[in-house]
């Protein structure tokens, strides 16, 4: 009996590649040798935004819709969980009450987690019932919350980051409708498609993981998107190896 | 002590590294023993996703009561509503299931209907808002929104094939290589995240866990 799942052979193989090689970046990045990165408009506007809201005496709305931690968009809503984090953290130092409305009943903690830590750093107390409000696990029930709450509370900035599902056609027009600053970051592509549309700033695809790395400047961190170019460039060798050489024989074969 | 032991963030580093590691390890190996592990996983899951039902209520009652006690403008007697509905579903669930399923099929399931019926206008506002040429991007954006748009517009084809073939080309060449580009970002990007988890680099969840 075969150790390995029959097919899968080469499915593990660039499994255990891939993780080596992001492993090895993260390994060999020192604190003198950082690599550099491409600045990211719509991360370095979340400040502009929460200011704006700010002066405008206006509370900031948070939201990572519909992905949990317990499913396979785990990684988006942690990603979305740094941007609200980092968000909550400009609002606790400008004195901007912040509010994170929650679809996934498990993700409570971990927001809240996120939020009061956000807070303690900036020497703050985040006021928990105000700021993390549990809606219901129906999409339709959270598009109608967060468009109630953006009508009732008229935030200045909308951050939208995470997994975002069918709502982020529904939920950006209401910020813009009260005259909020959109922000939105997601990689899924049924999600940033409507942001890209509906947003003043967007995080597209992969951008959306770089956020942790960008925003905590942590030289381990950067290292890892170092070895995600690597493998990008090697997935491209790889691709264009594989055109001429399906190119080659295939002329061969029908000749 | 116990206390400093769960509050290490070695606990939830290793409970995280463990259940990605063992269904990844569970589908590439054909070994009995971790699909009982995978299954035993997903189970755990859906229990955690359950119990966690709870804090949700919990959180629903907090600042709605927050709403309620403060006399917030605009926003507590909504809040009396909210109340009162969730908990008037809660119990009709436990005391009678017919009345549940009346309320919702005759009030849940109609007011989802005019949410999603909404979603028409919601598009057409993201229509007017993103399809505005300001730049190269976005005229290249509404371009090929037009040029999609008229592959859908069948009267079209009777004046010339062209729109049909040029909507296709959109959607089959520019279109689907921008798809395939984005997807392989974000492949890789996954795996880079799942790493600097595991490896506690990316701990915002696990907050107030001690350095």
């Amino acid at each position: 009996m075969a150790l390995i799942t029959e097919g899968l052979v080469s499915s593990l193989i660039l499994t255990i590649v891939f993780f080596a090689i992001i492993l090895i970046s993260i390994m060999q990045a020192t604190e003198d040798r950082v690599p550099k990165i491409k600045s990211l408009a719509a991360l370095d506007a979340i400040r502009e935004a929460v200011g704006r809201a700010a002066e405008m005496g206006r509370p900031v709305f948070v939201g990572t819709d519909k992905g949990g931690l317990l499913d396979q968009y785990a990684p988006h809503t942690l990603a979305g969980l740094a941007i609200c984090g980092y968000t909550a953290e400009i609002c606790a130092e400008l004195g901007t009450p912040v509010y994170y409305l929650s679809q996934v009943a498990h993700v409570i903690p971990a927001a809240t987690l996120t939020l009061k830590e956000a807070y303690i750093k900036k020497g703050q107390v985040l006021d928990e019932d105000y700021a993390i409000r549990y809606v219901s696990e129906s999409d339709q029930a959270y598009a109608t919350a967060c468009l109630a709450s953006f009508d009732r509370e008229k935030p200045g900035a909308c951050i939208y980051a995470g997994a975002w599902f069918g709502n982020a056609i529904k939920v950006p027009p209401g910020g813009r409708k009260v005259g909020a600053i959109n922000i939105g970051a997601a990689a899924r592509m049924y999600g940033f498609i409507f942001f890209v549309a509906a947003c003043d700033y967007t995080l597209i695809g992969e951008e959306l993981w770089a956020a942790g790395a960008y925003l905590s400047k942590d030289f381990k961190h950067i290292g890892a998107l170092r070895g995600q170019d690597i493998l990008k460039f090697a997935v491209l060798l790889l691709l264009l190896f594989s055109l001429l050489l399906g190119q080659t024989f295939m002329g061969a074969l029908n000749a | 002590m116990s206390d400093t032991i769960l509050k290490q963030r070695e606990i939830p580093l290793i409970i995280f590294a463990v259940s990605v590691l063992i269904p990844i390890l569970g589908y590439h190996l054909d070994v009995s023993l971790l699909d009982v592990t995978v299954d035993t996983f997903v189970e755990w899951g859906a229990y955690a996703a359950n119990f966690a039902f709870f804090v949700g209520l919990i959180s629903l009652y907090r600042s709605q009561m927050r709403n309620v006690t403060r006399r917030t403008p605009g926003q507590w007697q909504y809040s009396i509503l909210t109340i009162g509905i969730v908990s008037l579903m809660v119990v009709v669930g436990f005391v009678y299931s017919p009345g549940f399923d009346w309320l919702t099929f005759n009030v849940f399931f109609p007011s989802q209907q005019a949410m999603v019926a909404y979603m028409g206008f919601q598009t057409i506002i993201i229509i007017y808002i993103g399809f505005r040429v300001k730049d190269l991007g976005s005229a290249l954006f509404t371009l090929a929104f037009i040029a999609v748009t008229f592959t859908y517009m069948s009267f079209l084809e009777s004046y010339s094939p062209i729109f049909q073939l040029f909507g296709n080309w959109v959607n089959s060449v520019p279109n689907m290589a921008g798809q395939r580009g984005l997807l392989v970002g974000i492949g890789i990007g996954l795996f880079s995240v799942v790493i600097r988890t595991i490896l506690g680099y990316e701990r915002t969840f696990m907050a107030g866990a001690e350095e």
